[in-house]
């Protein structure tokens, strides 16, 4: 069974944790994919919109393959507002806003916070999507248009 | 000396920092601020009089047919999910309606309106044009031979919630 843990939060699912044995060991490429953009859709302007981090059809999503017994750390750089020309909408992401999974489902999901750097390490999977989702809160007087913001992913591999 | 050690360190410091692979990727946040849908009820589908054991049917291009008008956003999808009574009611007495006859129109006219296939309570998409969307609501009363007499009224509801396409 693939396995993903967060080292920062002791979280360990179904799975057990193991140490590399030799000190040094060749890494595989890191290679980071962009899958889905994070999607809010049609907003109302005054209504609150929050897209789940498991919200498989609107959650941002990127896929990373590293080694398995790596340990990564995963940083978002997220914007606090969406534009559209002058006008902007603003954004929030919570603790909970992030998630990570070996499977790309619900089922092995570990939350995070993706407003801080987390370390996750792959146990016995060579690849994890992270997802993201967020709030978006339209102002009663929002402009309608449509708005947009980048969202960048950073993933170090920290190593064994 | 100072010199060899300073190199050797230099060395090691760049083999170390080797070790630390980094990547980035950037996905977009994304949403479309959108006008708020009205929903209005224009005319009510009136069947004026009708007589005992002789149906009567309304057309959705009569006169007297059912009308809402929505307005919305641009060319937007919109879900519209009707309530459509199966009677009409006089006090305990009951009328039966059925055969609805539902089409929608980006003008308000009948003429080139399309036909919508609704079951009361599920959803049927259709599409704003410029913003507006024009519904026109036929259908059928079957009085039975000793329906009582009396006005009988019933209530036809239209909900509608933009789909995101």
């Amino acid at each position: 069974m693939s396995c993903l843990s967060a080292v920062r939060t002791a979280f360990v699912a179904s799975c057990s944790l193991f140490l590399a044995l030799e000190s040094t060991q060749a890494q595989g490429p890191l290679v980071v994919r962009p899958l889905q953009d994070l999607s809010f859709g049609f907003l109302i302007p005054g209504v609150n919109t929050t897209v789940d981090a498991l919200q498989l059809t609107r959650s941002g999503q990127v896929e990373v393959q590293a080694t398995v017994g790596a340990v990564l750390e995963v940083r978002y750089t997220l914007p606090a507002v969406m534009n559209s020309g002058a006008n902007t909408l603003p954004l929030a992401f919570g603790a909970t806003s992030a998630g990570a999974s070996a499977s790309r489902t619900p089922i092995d999901v570990v939350r995070f916070n993706p407003n801080v750097a987390t370390r996750f390490r792959y146990v016995t999977t060579d690849r994890a999507t992270f997802f993201l989702g967020g709030l978006a809160s339209p102002r009663t007087t929002q402009v309608t248009g449509a708005y947009t913001a980048p969202v960048i992913i950073t993933i170090t591999n920290l190593g064994f | 000396m100072t010199s060899s050690r300073v190199l050797l360190t230099g060395v090691a410091l760049l083999l170390g920092a080797s070790l630390l692979q980094a990547q980035s990727a950037s996905i977009a946040a994304t949403a479309t601020v959108v006008t708020p849908i009205t929903v209005t009820g224009t005319a009510p589908l009136a069947f004026g009089t009708v007589f005992q054991g002789v149906n009567r049917t309304i057309a959705f291009s009569d006169l007297t047919s059912g009308r809402f008008t929505l307005t919305g956003n641009a060319a937007s999808q919109v879900a519209l999910t009707f309530t459509l009574p199966a009677t009409l009611s006089s006090g305990a007495n009951t009328l039966p309606i059925n055969t609805y006859d539902v089409r929608v129109n980006g003008t308000n006219v009948t003429a080139g309106a399309t036909a919508l296939v609704v079951t009361s309570g599920v959803p049927v998409n259709s599409n704003f044009v410029g913003g507006n969307l024009f519904v026109f609501v036929g259908g059928r009363v079957q009085p039975a031979v000793a329906q009582a007499q009396g006005s009988y009224t019933g209530s036809i509801v239209l909900a509608a919630a933009y789909t995101g396409l």
